[in-house]
C-alpha cells in the first residue's frame, strides 16, 4: 500500500535501502541547472568525512517538469578530485515525487519518513539552487550530530547585508528574544538534525499547515528549541544561490513564514513567557572571510509601497496598534528617501502589537499578515538607507541592535499576552 | 340632592367593580412580566457565558462588529451587547404575553401584529448583520490587496466592493416570499 508521506516509489526505494546511518535530504522543483552541483558536493561530503556510515542522498521532488531528477542520478563525482582513496559503503542516491501540498515542508516530510523508516542516525537537508555548497558542509551539519550528539544543527552565513532582509528584522530577534538562544539563521534553509529528530519532526500534526510550505525551517528551528533538544550552530561560509530582491517577490514567502512563526509563538506560550535574555549556542566551523554576491535592492519602490500602506491602512492598523504609533507611521511615511527612517523602537512595537493581535484574534490572520506587508517594506527600506555605507560587518551590528531592542521589550509582549 | 349622591354612589360603585375586575389581571401582568425579567436575566447569563466560551468578542473585532458597534455609539463589548438585546426582547416577549392573556381586543391586535412581525423581524435582522459582516471581510480583503498591489487609491476600490455588497444584500430578489403565519407575505 502507499505510503501517505513517501507514495509508492519511496516505500520501494526505501525497502531496497533497508538501512542507512546517514540520510542528506534534497527538496526541489525545477532545480535541474543547480542540484547537479549540489549533488556532488554532498556524494563528496559523505565520502569524503563518513567513509566508514552507509549514506543514502533522497531527492524529495515536487513534480519538475524539467530534468531535475536525471540530474539527481546522473550527477557524477570525481573521487580522486576529493582525495578519496577508500569507501566502505557506497552513497545510494533516490529521487522521489513527494506527497500532500506542494511545498519545502512536504518535500521535507517524506525525507522525515525515510530518514526514520532507515534507522539513520544523523540527517541533513540542503536546498537544490545552492551554488555555493562544498563537501565540507556535509561534515558541519552532520559532525554535530555524530559526534558530539546535537539533535539540532543550524546554519550560519556570511550573507549581503541585504540578503535575508526577513530574517534580519523578524525572524532572527523574535525566535532569540523569545526561547534565548542566538541562532543567527533560523530559516536558513540547510539543517542538521539527528534521527531521533526526524522522527519527532514527522510524528507531529501540521503537514496541512503552511508549515508543509515556507514555514518548514522557522517551524523545525522552534520546534528544536522549544522542545529542549540540543541546539548548535555551523559557520558553512557564504550562501549563494538563486537570489531574490525582497521588494519583489517575497510576499508569499513573508506570510507564509511570519504566519508559521505566529502560531509557534501561540502554540509555545508557556516555554517563551518565563525566558528573559539571550544566550550563544556553540558554534562549529571555521570563520573566514567570504565574498558574498551584492544584492539589488528597489529601495523607492519598497518606500512607495509603505507610503500607499500608510495611507490607506491606517485605520486598520489602529485597530491592532496605538493611535501615537499609527500617527508616527503616517508621519513617517511622508519622509523623503535619503532621509527615510523607520526606528527600531517603532519597528519592534508594530511586530509585538501585531503577536498580540494574532493571539487575541483582533484581526482574520491572513489579514493581519498581508497587512504587515507594508510596514515590512517600510523598516527594510529604512534598514537599507540606514547602511547603504556600510560594510557587511556594520551592517551586522544594526541586526543586532534591533535583535537587543526585541529583547529588551520582551516584557510589553508578556504582559500583555 | 339625594339623586346626586345615588349617581356618585353608582358609579363609584361600578369603578369599584371594574376596579377589582383589573387588579387580578394586573396581578398577573405584574408577576409574568417579573417573571420575564428574571426569565430575561437569566437567558442573559447564559448567553453571556455561552459567548465568552466561543470568544465571541475576539470573533467580533475580527469581522468588524465591534468596530461597527464603536462607530454606532455602544462602548460596551459584543457579548454584554448581544446579552442586553436578548434580555431585552425577553421582556417585551413576556410583557406582550401578559397582555395576551387578559384577552382585550385591542392588546390582542397588538401582540397578534408584534408575533406576525417576529419571523419577518429576525429574518431581516439576521440578513443585514450577516451582509454587513461579509461586506465588510470582503472590502477589508480587498483593501489589503489593493495596497499590496500597489494601488495608491486602495481605499476607494474597497468602498466600492463595501457599497456594493450591502447594495446588493439589501435589495430583495424578484420571487423572495417570506411566511408569516399562515400568511404568505410577497
Amino acid at each position: 500500500m502507499a505510503d501517505p508521506e513517501l507514495g509508492r516509489e519511496g516505500m520501494e526505494a526505501a525497502a531496497r535501502a533497508e538501512s542507512a546511518d546517514i540520510v542528506v535530504g534534497i527538496a526541489s522543483y525545477n532545480n535541474a541547472r543547480t542540484i547537479g552541483h549540489v549533488v556532488r558536493a554532498v556524494d563528496a561530503g559523505l565520502v569524503k568525512y563518513f567513509p566508514g556510515e552507509k549514506a543514502i542522498i533522497i531527492n524529495s521532488d515536487g513534480g519538475s517538469k524539467d530534468s531535475t531528477p536525471e540530474e539527481v542520478l546522473n550527477a557524477k563525482i570525481d573521487h580522486q578530485a576529493v582525495f578519496l582513496s577508500h569507501r566502505v559503503h557506497p552513497v545510494n542516491r533516490i529521487t522521489t515525487p513527494y506527497h500532500g501540498i506542494p511545498g519545502k515542508g512536504s518535500a521535507f516530510r517524506a525525507i522525515f519518513k525515510m530518514a526514520t523508516e532507515l534507522g539513520a542516525k544523523a540527517c541533513c537537508v540542503v536546498d537544490a539552487d545552492l551554488r555555493s555548497i562544498t563537501p565540507e558542509w556535509i561534515e558541519l551539519l552532520l559532525s554535530p550530530v555524530l559526534k558530539e550528539g546535537f539533535d539540532f544543527v543550524a546554519p550560519l552565513y556570511s550573507r549581503h547585508k541585504y540578503d535575508g532582509t526577513i530574517t534580519n528584522s523578524i525572524i532572527y530577534p523574535i525566535t532569540r528574544a523569545l526561547y534565548g538562544r542566538k541562532i543567527r539563521q533560523p530559516i536558513g534553509g540547510e539543517f542538521g538534525f539527528s534521527g531521533k529528530m526526524a522522527e519527532f519532526y514527522l510524528n507531529q500534526d501540521v503537514w496541512n499547515t503552511d508549515i508543509a510550505r515556507f514555514g518548514i525551517d522557522i517551524w523545525m528551528t522552534t520546534e528544536a528549541l522549544a522542545g529542549g533538544f540540543k541546539v548548535c550552530q555551523s559557520y558553512l561560509g557564504a550562501k549563494i544561490h538563486d537570489p531574490k530582491d525582497p521588494g519583489s517577490d517575497l510576499k508569499d514567502m513573508f506570510v507564509q513564514v511570519v504566519g508559521s512563526l505566529m502560531s509557534l509563538t501561540e502554540k509555545h506560550h508557556e516555554q517563551w513567557m518565563t525566558l528573559a535574555g539571550s544566550t550563544d549556542v556553540p558554534t562549529f566551523g571555521f570563520k573566514y572571510m567570504a565574498a558574498v554576491v551584492p544584492i539589488n535592492v528597489n529601495t523607492e519602490g519598497m518606500l512607495r509601497h509603505f507610503r500607499i500602506g500608510a495611507e490607506n491602512l491606517r485605520d486598520l492598523w489602529a485597530g491592532f496598534m496605538d493611535k501615537e504609533a499609527v500617527s508616527l507611521l503616517v508621519t513617517m511615511a511622508r519622509e523623503d528617501a535619503p532621509l527615510f527612517r523607520f526606528p527600531k523602537e517603532a519597528w519592534v512595537r508594530a511586530v509585538y502589537d501585531s503577536l498580540l493581535a494574532y493571539h487575541h484574534r483582533k484581526l482574520a490572520p491572513e489579514h493581519l499578515l498581508k497587512s504587515l506587508i507594508p510596514l515590512y517594506y517600510g523598516r527594510t527600506a529604512s534598514f537599507f538607507l540606514e547602511t547603504a555605507e556600510m560594510s557587511d560587518e556594520e551592517a551586522e551590528s544594526v541586526v543586532e541592535e534591533v535583535a537587543a531592542e526585541y529583547e529588551k521589550h520582551k516584557n510589553y509582549l508578556t504582559a500583555n499576552w | 340632592m339625594d339623586r346626586i349622591t345615588d349617581q356618585i354612589y353608582k358609579h363609584l360603585g361600578t369603578f369599584w367593580e371594574k376596579l377589582m375586575e383589573f387588579i387580578p389581571d394586573a396581578l398577573l401582568i405584574i408577576l409574568i412580566v417579573a417573571s420575564g425579567f428574571i426569565a430575561a436575566s437569566f437567558v442573559n447569563h447564559i448567553f453571556q457565558k455561552g459567548f465568552r466560551a466561543v470568544r465571541f468578542d475576539a470573533w467580533s473585532e475580527q469581522i468588524g462588529f465591534t468596530t461597527a458597534l464603536r462607530k454606532a455609539g455602544f462602548s460596551i463589548s459584543p457579548t454584554k451587547f448581544m446579552g442586553s438585546f436578548l434580555y431585552w426582547f425577553v421582556v417585551v416577549l413576556f410583557f406582550m404575553a401578559g397582555f395576551a392573556t387578559l384577552g382585550y381586543e385591542v392588546t390582542d391586535a397588538l401582540v397578534s401584529v408584534f408575533f406576525m412581525y417576529l419571523p419577518r423581524f429576525f429574518s431581516a435582522v439576521v440578513i443585514i448583520v450577516l451582509g454587513y459582516f461579509i461586506a465588510n471581510f470582503l472590502a477589508r480583503a480587498v483593501l489589503i490587496a489593493a495596497v499590496n498591489a500597489g494601488i495608491e487609491y486602495s481605499k476607494l476600490v474597497s468602498e466600492s466592493v463595501r457599497i456594493r455588497h450591502l447594495l446588493r444584500n439589501d435589495r430583495p430578489r424578484a420571487g423572495d416570499r417570506l411566511r408569516c403565519g399562515r400568511k404568505r407575505v410577497r
